[in-house]
């Protein structure tokens, strides 16, 4: 029986009415146990080839799908229904996959609908708990998770499920690094049960030493596929070496952990935190209990702390958008109402689909605008954001049309837009490819020099290397409370 | 875990949404005032076995303030018709009106009052979880189920994104009341219609894929891994119920007719033959 797990020959796919295909021309092979990276700019076709692999093309994305490929021993196209028991897959965003309510019936589900006999799915279910050291939080409702348990039980369920092929798509895009290096250390160990692995990510640093083939796409085209030998190179440092590889608009190969000094220390403060007191009501427990702070002026600062612990509770804080039980928050010196803290901070929240209103991308940016900033001056301000931003031939386009990436520098441009004493980005670069990542980061720093104070929520180790100059510690991590 | 909670999880889903249907059909039936506060007084005593009573009193509260409004709007329009149409044709109308409004108004509220306890029973301690389970238990079709989980899974997701949109919005200086919709209306349906309208329909996407991946609704018969019992305590409680009920309704069928309910709409046709 061939070792074979995936088998691509000249492989194309275009989508419904599109005028250029998706994919063109891919050719590759996975043996059982690997791992394979499929990586490249935004837009590249690594979500498509990841939907080919699970089999949404074509059974749930329809299109034109020439060439040969098989994945699991079956040629392509296969019934949803046959490929959904040999392949499970983990998507950037674990919440949009949860169908149950516990992590316990969450990971039985898959097993439940291919019924299984009870004993069977209560066996599976346990040892998946417990080689994912979930076995504590079984009967957690999963919207009381933080990121990074949430990731683990949607791996769980795969785990439970026997899956021969695992595919998982922007797996790291909401995990801290120490959670990432968790996973990791699990997907080495999938491999030496012989479990095969796809990963689609932007993110390259923590699979080193992980990978097995590594495949780079550049509009639909594979411009980098290599396969690791015995005791050759890791494929981290063989795609460094490219020549070609700065066009290719990835993320760095190696990225070290910043170590950043406290942000207490480190200039006069544009705003202060004193004796914060905060839980989200009577029944749930403190998040802040007398925490105190000040964030510097001219600086990009790194809110740092797990998973769970109140990182975007202290942005709402910070924001005006939830009162402290008791503390006050200073802006340059003065204690303000909600309402005015509310007009000198922006927040740019992780989901940019509901940050965006107006009918064109320069009118988003306008609104932004404060009302007293006279129009002349508002819509020159406007034009040189859609420039620095890369955004200047999309002015007249529709937000929400816009690509995720283009979403995330558009929010960010109408946060620059309002002209805080304080910006606070949560996540502002999660499912960035390095190019959209790096324009950011010049913004960002560009702000910092003209005297902003930055504050930033991510466990973009990168991001954080590129920009962040002290921390901002959370001090006790607690455990996340259901929201009220 | 809360105390109510280990109480509820001594009653299946199906008991108490069968006792639900038995009430509220039995109320429809009843239309004596001692019949209606018979059932009003059972299903208190059921509703109160869970031990949220200040959920419990609040509900009633708020059913209190409807039948005051209600009182309130009934005095205010003759009053108002008074003060418009004074003369005899008038008193006339009121003299065969008012008794028929005033003086039985609180049946219709008589009746709310068991739909209420029973709801609140399902609804305080409501699992959505256990409640799919027990429509899975019964059997249902998986045209019918599958939707019904997707939904399920869908509220709490679209009432976080509402959570997160009001926070958008209020970051651009405005505010998601309704007063300021009523102030702004086109506005308001700006900040509100397209970015929750986008992020529906891709959580619906979202939602789809998950379950295709998850071969949802693949199975007709899909296993269970916690199964429901139906237990000692289940088959108590609706022994009682079912004679509870059925003393309720002997006690209607015995009683003379009111103006509301079928036996005073066949007692007035007889009158008319």
């Amino acid at each position: 029986m061939s070792d074979l797990m995936v088998e691509a020959e000249d492989v194309a796919y275009r989508y419904p009415f599109a005028e250029v295909p998706a994919l063109e021309g891919l050719t590759f092979r996975l043996r059982k146990g690997e791992a394979m990276l499929i990586t490249g700019a935004s837009g590249c076709g690594k979500s498509t080839l990841l939907r080919l692999l699970n089999g949404l093309i074509p059974n749930h994305y329809k299109g034109t799908l020439t060439g040969a490929l098989t994945v699991a021993g079956e040629t392509c196209p296969v019934p949803m229904e046959t490929l959904a028991k040999r392949i499970g897959t983990v998507l950037q965003n674990p919440d949009e996959q949860f169908f149950a309510t516990t992590v316990e019936e969450e990971v039985a589900l898959t097993l439940e609908w291919q019924c299984r006999p009870r004993e069977e799915i209560r066996r599976r279910v346990d040892g998946a708990l417990r080689v994912l050291d979930l076995t504590d939080l079984a009967r957690r409702s999963v919207f009381t998770l933080s990121s990074g348990e949430k990731q683990k039980a949607t791996l769980a369920a795969v785990l439970a499920a026997e899956a021969d092929l695992v595919v998982m798509d922007e797996p790291t895009a909401n995990l801290s690094p120490e959670a990432t290096d968790e996973l990791a250390r699990l997907i080495l160990r999938l491999k030496a049960h012989g479990v095969t692995l796809v990963i689609v990510d932007h993110r390259l640093y923590w699979l080193r030493g992980v990978l097995d083939r590594l495949l780079v796409l550049d509009r639909g085209h594979a411009v980098f596929n290599a396969e690791r030998m015995p005791g050759g190179e890791d494929l981290l440092d063989v795609l460094a070496a490219q020549p070609r590889v700065a066009d290719w608009g990835l993320r760095r190969v190696n990225v070290a952990r910043p170590d950043l000094p406290p942000c207490d220390t480190f200039g006069a403060p544009a705003v202060e935190i004193r004796g914060l007191v905060f839980r989200h009501s009577k029944k749930t427990r403190l998040i802040y209990d007398g925490f105190s702070a000040r964030i510097p002026r001219g600086t990009i600062t790194a809110i740092v702390g797990a998973n769970g612990a109140g990182k975007t509770t202290l942005a709402r804080l910070l924001c005006g958008l939830a009162k402290p039980q008791s503390g006050e928050i200073l802006y340059e010196g003065r204690a303000l109402r909600r309402r005015d803290i509310r007009e000198r901070a922006a927040f740019v929240m992780q989901q940019m689909d509901i940050q965006l209103f107006m009918r064109t991308v320069r009118e988003e940016l306008l609104f932004s605008a404060p009302r007293a900033v006279p129009r002349a001056d508002r819509e020159a301000e406007a034009d040189r954001l859609l420039a620095l931003f890369g955004l200047a031939h999309l002015a007249e386009r529709h937000p929400q049309s816009l690509s995720g990436g283009e979403k995330q520098r558009l929010v960010v441009a109408c946060a620059l837009m309002k002209r805080p004493t304080l910006l606070i980005l949560d996540e502002p670069t999660s499912g960035l490819d390095g190019r959209n990542m790096r324009v950011i980061a010049a913004q960002l720093a560009q702000f910092a020099l003209d005297g902003g104070a930055a504050l930033l929520i991510t466990h973009d180790l990168e991001l954080l290397e590129l920009v962040a100059q002290c921390q901002l510690r959370i001090v006790e991590p607690k455990r996340k409370d259901p929201e009220p | 875990m809360r105390a109510s909670s280990v109480k509820s999880e001594a009653l299946d889903i199906r008991t108490r949404l069968a006792i639900s249907l038995a009430v509220s059909g039995v109320s429809i039936y009843l239309s004596g005032t001692g019949p209606l506060l018979a059932l009003g007084a059972a299903t208190l005593l059921y509703v109160l076995a869970s031990g949220r009573y200040r959920v419990i009193a609040v509900s009633y509260l708020a059913v209190c303030a409807m039948m005051a409004f209600t009182v309130g709007v009934i005095v205010v329009s003759f009053k108002i018709g008074e003060w418009l149409v004074a003369g005899t044709a008038w008193e006339k109308s009121v003299a065969m009106l008012k008794p028929a409004m005033l003086g039985n108004f609180h049946t219709p509220f008589l009746r709310m009052i068991p739909a209420l306890n029973v709801l609140l029973a399902i609804g305080l301690d409501f699992s959505v979880q256990r409640f799919v389970g027990a429509m899975k238990s019964l059997r249902l079709p998986r045209v019918a189920l599958v939707p019904l989980m997707v939904f399920c899974r869908f509220v709490p997701e679209f009432v976080d994104v509402i959570r997160q949109l009001r926070d958008a919005v209020r970051m651009r200086g405005f505010s998601m009341s309704l007063g300021a919709a009523l102030v702004h209306p086109i506005q308001a349906i700006r900040l509100t219609v397209v970015p929750l309208t986008v992020r529906t329909l891709r959580m619906a996407d979202h939602l789809s894929v998950a379950a295709e991946m998850k071969r949802v609704g693949y199975a007709k018969r899909p296993t269970q891994l916690l199964a429901l019992r139906f237990g000692k305590a289940d088959f108590a409680v609706l022994v009682a119920a079912a004679h509870i009920l059925a003393l309720i309704c002997v006690w209607q069928a015995l009683i003379p007719a009111t103006p509301y309910g079928p036996r005073s709409v066949q007692t007035q046709e007889a009158r008319h033959e």
